[in-house]
């Protein structure tokens, strides 16, 4: 049987044991800038995932232009309108996602914690309201378009109350899409704060 | 570097990260498992470390300091899919004989008492570590913004814990 103060012992002992070792400038060096690019891809991988849906999104709208009369004029408008819109906010995400994983380490741990958990919020939130506000300013965009050609016809008309229905569908849809990015670590975040709660 | 400190600074990281490797190295072995899990989380946390040492300004203790970003990190990675799961099974011949841990083998004495570490959760492996490594109560609650009473009276559950699963007196 072994005591608790043996344990300590043996806790003392496991200081000559080593995993992994980076004790040379060279070798720090490295480690830091495999880092670095990691991190980057892993940015460059999510704003990229974005992209994909904004593409689709910019499609879609993209050809409601194309059967309502498309000319080159408008589709200068809307890419123009696209990198308006998409510029910031994939700038805002980018520097969301980059604080995200370098929030300081170095408060206690029930700090840094919750620290996480605010950060993770509000890039939750920042991702609905630029999944949001980049359809809201395209369908808003295209009934200028289309009240300018044809007047204010049955069908532009028509379009408003179907435009505010899909920005709201693009809200409620856009919510659990933010909410599944980081469901899983944020639970998992809540979990080890409740456990430091608890006696 | 990565980042850039003065060279002085520079040394002056590399220095501590060579006096306390050690103890990255063991916040690593109870918070992950195989080789490839321990070499990103030794990556994270020595980036970690490179990202705040500008800033430590000595107000604490270095190694407080150092416990706080490694187990901070290591409980908070993103990267957390990948590392060990939340509550490791303990090896079954070490459930089913409670005196295994009285072995002469030190090396299979030192496995079953990570093993019985990783069994805990993440918050309490962490006191358990701090424990081990003879910080005080204060010190242990600094590191994880918990009050000294509180410290204790979640020691006291996890040592009896650690006893029962090490099947010591």
């Amino acid at each position: 049987m072994m005591e608790l103060s043996e344990l300590k012992h043996i806790w003392r002992e496991l200081g000559s044991e080593s995993v992994i070792s980076a004790c040379d400038k060279e070798e720090v060096t490295m480690l830091l800038k495999e880092r670095s690019a990691d991190l980057k891809k892993q940015i460059l991988k999510r704003l990229t995932t974005e992209i994909k849906t904004y593409l689709l999104t910019g499609l879609f709208l993209f050809c409601l232009l194309v059967a309502e009369d498309f000319t080159a004029r408008r589709a200068l408008l809307l890419g123009a309108n696209a990198l308006l819109v998409l510029a910031p906010v994939l700038g805002a995400l980018a520097y969301k996602e980059y604080r995200l994983r370098t929030l300081p380490m170095s408060g206690s741990l029930r700090e840094s914690i919750s620290t996480l958990i605010r950060a993770l919020d509000s890039t939750a939130r920042l991702y609905l309201f630029a999944y949001v506000a980049t359809i809201g300013l395209s369908l808003t965009l295209i009934e200028i378009l289309l009240v300018r050609g044809k007047g204010w016809t049955l069908f532009t008309i028509f379009f408003v109350p179907i435009g505010m229905g899909f920005i709201l569908w693009s809200y409620s849809s856009g919510r659990r899409y933010a909410e599944r990015m980081f469901r899983a670590y944020r639970s998992n975040l809540v979990n080890v704060l409740n456990e430091l709660e608890s006696v | 570097m990565a980042k850039r400190l003065s060279e002085e600074a520079e040394r002056g990281f590399l220095e501590v990260l060579g006096r306390h490797e050690q103890l990255i190295n063991k916040v690593i072995r109870i918070y992950a498992v195989d080789l490839e899990n321990r070499r990103d989380l030794f990556q994270e946390i020595v980036y970690q470390l490179w990202r705040s040492y500008g800033s430590f300004k000595g107000d604490s203790n270095i190694s407080t300091w150092l416990y706080r970003v490694a187990l901070n990190t290591a409980i908070t990675s993103l990267r957390k899919s990948k590392k060990v799961p939340e509550h490791t099974e303990l090896d079954d011949q070490f459930i089913n004989t409670p005196g295994s841990f009285d072995t002469s083998d030190r090396s299979e004495q030192v496995h079953q008492l990570y093993s019985a570490i990783r069994s805990l959760g993440e918050v309490d492996r962490a006191l358990v570590m701090l424990y081990l490594e003879e910080l005080s109560y204060k010190a242990i609650g600094e590191v994880l913004g918990l009050t000294e009473d509180n410290v204790g009276v979640k020691l006291n559950r996890i040592k009896t814990r650690l006893r029962v699963l090490i099947g010591a007196n």
